[in-house]
């Protein structure tokens, strides 16, 4: 997988479990797993937009490309 | 997840699952039915096998006259309730017989197995529909297994006709095997047309609705992909 989705650091960054994310942003906890093991095919933008909202970051720092 | 309440599909399970066991049940009496028929004359000289065959066979003669119960010779073993010519359409003559033979030639066994063979593959027809239903009764329609499910049920449609043909053709080889008319020389069935004598036009139509039903596998395979894309957008 060439995109990296740093969610797990920046959840520990912020100090924040699964559980209360999935709560504020508003998705299942499947969904989050989902997106977190990288198996995602795609993120929709008001996802990423809670998710910014929610851990107060810019995407660039959840999502990291890699050769 | 939003489950769905189809009503008609609700309706159409049990009536499959009805469906399905009673025909389990009465395809293996017919299965054994079948078998004691053919087994019975290796033990006993005096039974005989109780199907009746019904075969077109064609008759080599230039000057076509109808032909009484009394010119045929019935070789071997064999015996008639009542030979009846039914339909003469060219040089072809439709023979009705009943307890043709007995024993167990490689045609009456043939036969057997080929009967049963038809009617087990109504099963499988009727087993991946069950499923299917189910699958849907459960809002998993776009799965990988139905897919391969859609495409047996094609293959069926397609043997179906296969197996019935061959058995036409079987019936008129036993008719030809042990029917005998002074003057004329019997000869199995021929094709139809121009065609192979397995093809007939109902195996045509059965490959036909093969590929349509494979066509709709396509559809489904499809259906599956924009699912499983759908389920991982987050």
């Amino acid at each position: 997988m060439p995109i990296i989705v740093n969610l797990d650091v920046m959840m520990a960054k912020r100090k924040m479990s699964l559980n209360e994310l999935s709560d504020k942003v508003g998705v299942t906890l499947s969904n989050l797993s989902i997106l977190k093991t990288g198996k995602a095919k795609a993120v929709r933008f008001s996802t990423l937009e809670a998710i910014c909202k929610a851990l107060d970051c810019q995407p660039g720092e959840v999502l990291e490309w890699e050769e | 997840m939003k489950k769905h309440s189809y009503s008609f599909i609700n309706l159409m399970y049990g009536k499959l699952w009805g469906m399905f066991f009673g025909s389990l049940v009465i395809m293996t009496l017919l299965t054994l039915v079948n078998f004691v028929d053919v087994v019975s004359p290796m033990f006993n000289d005096d039974a005989k096998m109780k199907f009746t065959v019904r075969g077109d066979v064609a008759l080599m003669q230039d000057n076509w006259k109808p032909i009484s119960a009394e010119e045929m010779v019935l070789k071997g073993n064999a015996s008639y309730a009542e030979p009846t010519v039914l339909m003469k359409s060219s040089s072809f003559v439709r023979l009705d017989y009943s307890d043709i033979s007995k024993g167990l030639t490689i045609t009456n066994i043939s036969i057997m197995l080929l009967s049963i063979a038809s009617t087990w593959i109504w099963l499988v027809l009727l087993y991946q529909l069950v499923k299917i239903v189910k699958s849907i009764r459960e809002n998993r329609v776009f799965e990988r297994k139905n897919i391969k499910r859609i495409k047996r049920i094609g293959v069926v449609f397609l043997a179906f006709p296969i197996l019935a043909r061959l058995k036409d053709l079987l019936f008129s080889q036993a008719v030809a095997e042990s029917l005998e008319i002074p003057g004329y020389t019997v000869i199995k069935e021929k094709g139809f047309w121009i065609f192979p004598s397995i093809i007939s036009l109902e195996v045509l139509l059965g490959f036909l609705i093969m590929l349509l039903i494979f066509l709709l596998a396509q559809v489904f395979a499809y259906g599956m992909m924009l699912k499983t894309e759908n389920d991982l957008t987050v």
